[in-house]
């Protein structure tokens, strides 16, 4: 019976060695579960700080991983990838978090219940972990796990605020939402199964070959294709999947809202980047009978220019900092999808380096978004603490007030508007360099990016 | 919006709030003056593996 399942699997350390970040996550949240035992009172900000010791050990990981010998492959019999755009991805989730932990400390480490320490934290490094994995893999079996990994802590968090009905509201409304979205792309992934035999999208040669010569697979596998887009849209929360968003941040606290907005959908953006440039790589960035990529990017654009023109137009009526903020982060989604859409090479030559100038855009984009978010949600958290509402009316007069928060508060708008003297400008510039560059009908895209700026001065 | 009339008092934020919102604004700043070394340290953290252009690729031939 054993022989005919095959030899067992035991991972050796050259295969452990490059997802040692990962395994430390996972040791972090079992110290973090058993560190009450230890610590009779102030249990949660205990908790708090055993949790950043883990994620500084997981970062020095990465850091000797990433600064040392070229590491990069498929591992565990292709169910992980590690490589350069992964190794960064998670350097940024994990300083990101690192920042969460600290904005919570300084801003709702009084209010949580004494003992629910060990759950949040559990809970936020256990999303963490999914959205790590998020990163690392190219197999439909462990795309849907790390999804789900990093979805149902992210559902628990956003309900975290056990008193709050608006919180417990945003926390069912995410859920199902959530649920919907997962099983549309489920269904789409054991299409793609059912079509090609197999999980792995990193195998090229079996996958586009078997793509190209299936005949009548076509409606088969742009169902696929949609289900996968409807799966990660929603992390994304890409219009029309964006509905959830604006309810949840409001709902949840501010690290949660701070968290999902740039470790969500940042993950979710990694993953998407990942499969599309491996599909697009596979078919040589042309057209193939049965698999127009054409038509895959120009969906993604449009849905990129879509939801970033919905994020920015629906931001003009918000009262509430934290819907403001989620719908900016709704638009900001949009502008990083646009870059995606460059499946297919237009107006360059396609060498190595041209085709990883997405990734190189969306890394760079995402690492600016990072602190912009960060710094903008701990103001809104402070304001929100010291005036007990989450108004944006409550702004008015802050200059007087608190000239620091102000003054900060302002270089995050500017940055998220995309304006000199911030990094906000740098990385917005680089995407639309990289749109333009490409040529064609991707100029139009960076015209409505263009349009959405000066929309969102306002 | 920030310099209009408002009778409440000033406040004093949390100092490990005011010094995270402090030490992002200033890193915003030093990544566009860093813009140049920071682009290329994405650009060599940009390789996606499995993505070697097309001569890596499968060459996909339309069947009669």
């Amino acid at each position: 019976m054993l022989s005919a399942i095959g030899a067992p699997f035991i991972p050796h350390w050259a295969e452990l060695k490059p997802f040692v970040a990962d395994l430390w996550l996972i040791v972090t949240i079992v110290a973090v579960l058993i560190t009450p035992f230890f610590t009779p009172r102030k249990s949660n900000i205990a908790c708090a700080l055993v949790a950043l010791a883990g994620l500084t050990g997981a970062l020095l990981c990465l850091l000797v991983i990433g600064a040392g010998p070229n590491v990069t492959g498929v591992f565990f019999r292709g169910l992980l990838v590690i490589d350069g755009f992964a190794i960064f991805w998670k350097v940024l989730l994990i300083v990101f978090v690192m920042g969460i932990i600290l904005m919570w400390l300084s801003n709702s480490s009084w209010d949580m219940h004494e003992g629910d320490g060990p759950e949040f934290f559990t809970l936020l490094l256990g999303a963490t972990l999914g959205m790590s994995l998020m990163a690392s893999t190219s197999n439909l079996l462990m795309i849907f796990l790390a999804v789900e990994l990093a979805s149902l802590p992210s559902y628990v968090m956003a309900g975290f605020r056990k008193t709050h009905r608006v919180g417990a509201e945003a926390s069912l409304k995410y859920v199902l939402f959530g649920a919907a979205t997962s099983s549309i792309m489920v269904y789409g992934l054991s299409i793609l199964y059912g079509l090609y035999g197999t999980l792995d999208v990193h195998g090229p040669a079996g996958l586009a070959a078997r793509m190209a010569t299936s005949n009548g697979g076509g409606a088969l596998l742009a169902v696929a294709i949609f289900g996968l887009i409807v799966g990660i849209g929603f992390k994304v929360s890409a219009v029309p999947f964006h509905f959830w968003c604006p309810d949840v941040f409001e709902g949840a606290g501010t690290e949660v809202s701070a968290f999902l907005s740039v470790a969500s959908k940042g993950a979710a953006l990694v993953l998407l980047l990942r499969v599309l440039m491996l599909m697009a790589n596979a078919f040589g960035y042309q057209n193939a009978p049965h698999v127009s990529l054409s038509s895959i990017a120009a969906v993604i654009g449009v849905i990129g220019a879509v939801t970033a023109t919905v994020g920015n137009t629906a931001a003009f009526v918000q009262t509430n900092i934290k819907r403001l903020l989620a719908y900016s982060s709704i638009a900001h989604a949009g502008y990083m999808l646009c870059a995606l859409s460059l499946l297919v090479a237009h107006n360059h030559a396609i060498t190595v380096d041209n085709l990883n100038t997405p990734a190189q855009a969306i890394l760079l984009y995402l690492a600016v978004y990072m602190f912009m978010n960060l710094g903008a949600f701990t103001v809104a958290g402070l304001v929100a603490r010291q005036t007990g509402t989450e108004l944006v009316s409550e702004y008015s007069g802050l200059g007087r007030r608190s000239p620091i928060l102000a003054a900060c508060m302002f270089c995050f708008m500017i940055s998220l508007i995309g304006l000199p003297p911030f990094a906000g400008f740098a990385a917005k510039l680089n995407l639309l360099l990289v749109l333009m560059n490409n040529g064609g009908w991707w100029w139009g895209l960076v015209i409505v990016i263009g349009v959405n700026t000066i929309l969102s001065a306002f | 919006m920030y310099l209009g009339d408002n009778e409440e008092a000033a406040f004093v934020p949390n100092p490990l709030g005011g010094a995270i919102a402090i030490c992002s604004a200033f890193i915003l700043v030093l990544m566009l003056l860093g813009y140049g070394p920071f682009t290329d340290l994405t650009k060599k953290f940009s390789h996606v593996y499995g993505v070697e252009g097309p001569s890596a690729a499968v060459v996909v031939s339309v069947q009669p």
